[in-house]
């Protein structure tokens, strides 16, 4: 075998391969850091994209969480508008109604009233009439006209 | 240069170890030592140029989403820190430069063996020696420079009786320094024993060819087996890179976390 | 593919190396010593319980490497909590 020739085959191999192996080496040595560079800055960058795709869905995430809430708020404020608005309602109602009973038992007193004075009235007519009628009829019967006051007495007295 | 005595050797036209002998392109002697440009040397140079090309076309651009040259760069990349990670820990990440270059050029040297004409840089004892020593080296080099004399307790495995000592040390001695001889001989032997089997089946296929007739159909047999064993040595020319670099960063952990 | 067989080569040669380098050691300790063959002998068998060591530790480091395969081939429940945006 050739590569058993040492004394032929070794030395100037050993020679070249130190030759070629070392600058091989400072080569990679040189180069190297460049792609543990690259796969560094990728892991950074993705790194870094995630976060921001991470951070941005929090904020999607923090913004439907506040609108939803302002949904929810509005929707609150609008019941207890309604329920306001029906309380005014019906206070409103109930004044209105309370006025017109007010004003309907004042006409009914004023109506009443003015019917027993009429009644009175009336009253005092009859009186009158039932005199002068007392007066005629005992005329008509005695031939005598009765005096006014006696006739009244008499009406007085069979009224009451 | 003895060309003619080696040529008279081992040029048996075409015989299976033909294909590893180193033959002079530029002969170079400096102080008369023979620092010969060869076929040997020039692949060196042409893994060296091919691995530069690959790296620095691939980053040129170094884009956030990587094209596909990026991503085999990137790829090779983080497989090494993977492994450096796995067996080292963040401790050996000033190794990756090292664990990269050398797998990457074994990775080469293997894979570029297995091309027709080609010369296969790692299927030579000196080369995986030259590579193993050197690591070895720089095991003991790196565990003395970081833990000191504690290092050599290394050799000492907790839980040692006394009186089993004296047996102990010399064996653990030993299986240390079988390490360098287990880590060359792997990936030299693989290389090697491939490429004359590949060799041999070449052969098989060109002589039953020549024979003619009945012999030139039977020569699709090794035809077949060739192509198989090729796959193979695919394969085997990857792992053995793989195998390689492992180890070395199984070595150096012993030498930068002291387990025991 | 060519796993077992590459294995196998593995543990062979760890055994190898363990003797070669034992009986090496051995070697020079006779040619220091003048202890010839004794350091030899000793070496190589010292050499030999270190190979088997080294298979040992290879194997170990094998099953090891193997028991971590099979947990990480475990079927695992996908983990689908992924929340969705809304």
């Amino acid at each position: 075998m050739p590569q058993f020739d040492f004394a032929r085959v070794a030395l100037p191999q050993i020679i070249w391969l130190f030759f070629s192996f070392g600058l091989l080496f400072l080569l990679m040595r040189a180069m190297l850091p460049k792609v543990a560079g690259v796969a560094e800055r990728r892991a950074s960058t993705i790194g870094g994209d995630l976060d921001a795709a991470d951070k941005a869905r929090l904020d999607a995430e923090t913004r439907r969480e506040a609108y939803e809430a302002g949904i929810a708020k509005t929707r609150t404020d609008a019941q207890g508008l309604i329920e306001s608005a029906k309380a005014d309602a019906a206070k409103a109602n109930e004044a209105k109604m309370k006025a017109a009973d007010e004003a309907a038992a004042a006409k009914i007193a004023a109506a009443e009233a003015e019917l027993s004075k009429q009644r009175d009235a009336a009253l005092v007519k009859l009186d009158a009439i039932a005199v002068d009628a007392t007066q005629d009829v005992v005329e008509r019967l005695t031939g005598t006209r009765p005096a006014m006051a006696a006739a009244a007495a008499a009406v007085a007295q069979a009224g009451s | 240069m003895s060309k003619t005595t080696t040529k008279k050797v081992y040029s048996d036209v075409a015989g299976p170890l033909e294909q590893f002998d180193i033959k002079p392109l530029y002969d170079i002697n400096v102080a008369g030592y023979d620092l010969s440009l060869t076929n040997s040397s020039a692949w060196m140079i042409g893994i060296l140029l091919f691995v530069w090309a690959f790296m620095f076309f691939g980053m040129r651009k170094a884009e956030l989403v990587p094209g596909r040259w990026q991503s085999m760069v990137e790829g090779l990349h983080e497989f090494v820190v993977g492994m450096v990670d796995e067996n080292i820990g963040p401790k050996g990440r000033s190794f990756v430069p090292f664990i990269f270059s050398l797998f990457i050029f074994i990775l080469v040297a293997n894979v570029a063996g297995l091309l027709p004409y080609s010369f296969t840089v790692t299927s030579h004892i000196a080369v995986t020696f030259a590579f193993a020593a050197f690591i070895f080296v720089m095991c003991i080099l790196i565990g003395i420079f970081r833990h000191g004399f504690a290092w050599f307790g290394f050799f000492l495995p907790p839980g040692t009786p006394w009186y089993l000592m004296p047996l102990i040390i010399p064996i653990e001695i030993i299986s240390f320094l079988s390490r360098p001889i287990t880590l060359s001989v792997r990936l030299f032997a693989n290389m090697t024993a491939g490429h004359i089997l590949l060799k041999i089946f070449a052969g098989f296929v060109v002589s039953l060819g020549v024979a003619g007739g009945i012999w030139s159909v039977v020569g699709v047999l090794p035809l077949a087996m060739n192509t198989a064993l090729y796959a193979l040595e695919l394969i085997v020319a990857i792992v053995q890179a793989y195998v390689f670099a492992l180890l070395t960063t199984v070595y150096l952990n012993d030498s930068i976390n002291l387990e025991h | 593919m060519g796993n077992a067989f590459a294995q196998g080569t593995r543990l062979a040669l760890e055994l190898v190396a363990g003797i070669l380098v034992g009986a090496a050691l051995g070697y020079f300790l006779d040619s220091w010593l003048g202890s010839s063959p004794f350091g030899m002998i000793g070496g190589f068998l010292l050499g030999m319980v270190a190979g088997f060591v080294n298979l040992m530790r290879a194997v170990n480091q094998e099953r090891a490497k193997v028991s971590q395969a099979e947990v990480a081939a475990l079927p695992r429940v996908e983990d689908d909590d992924e929340e969705s945006l809304f």
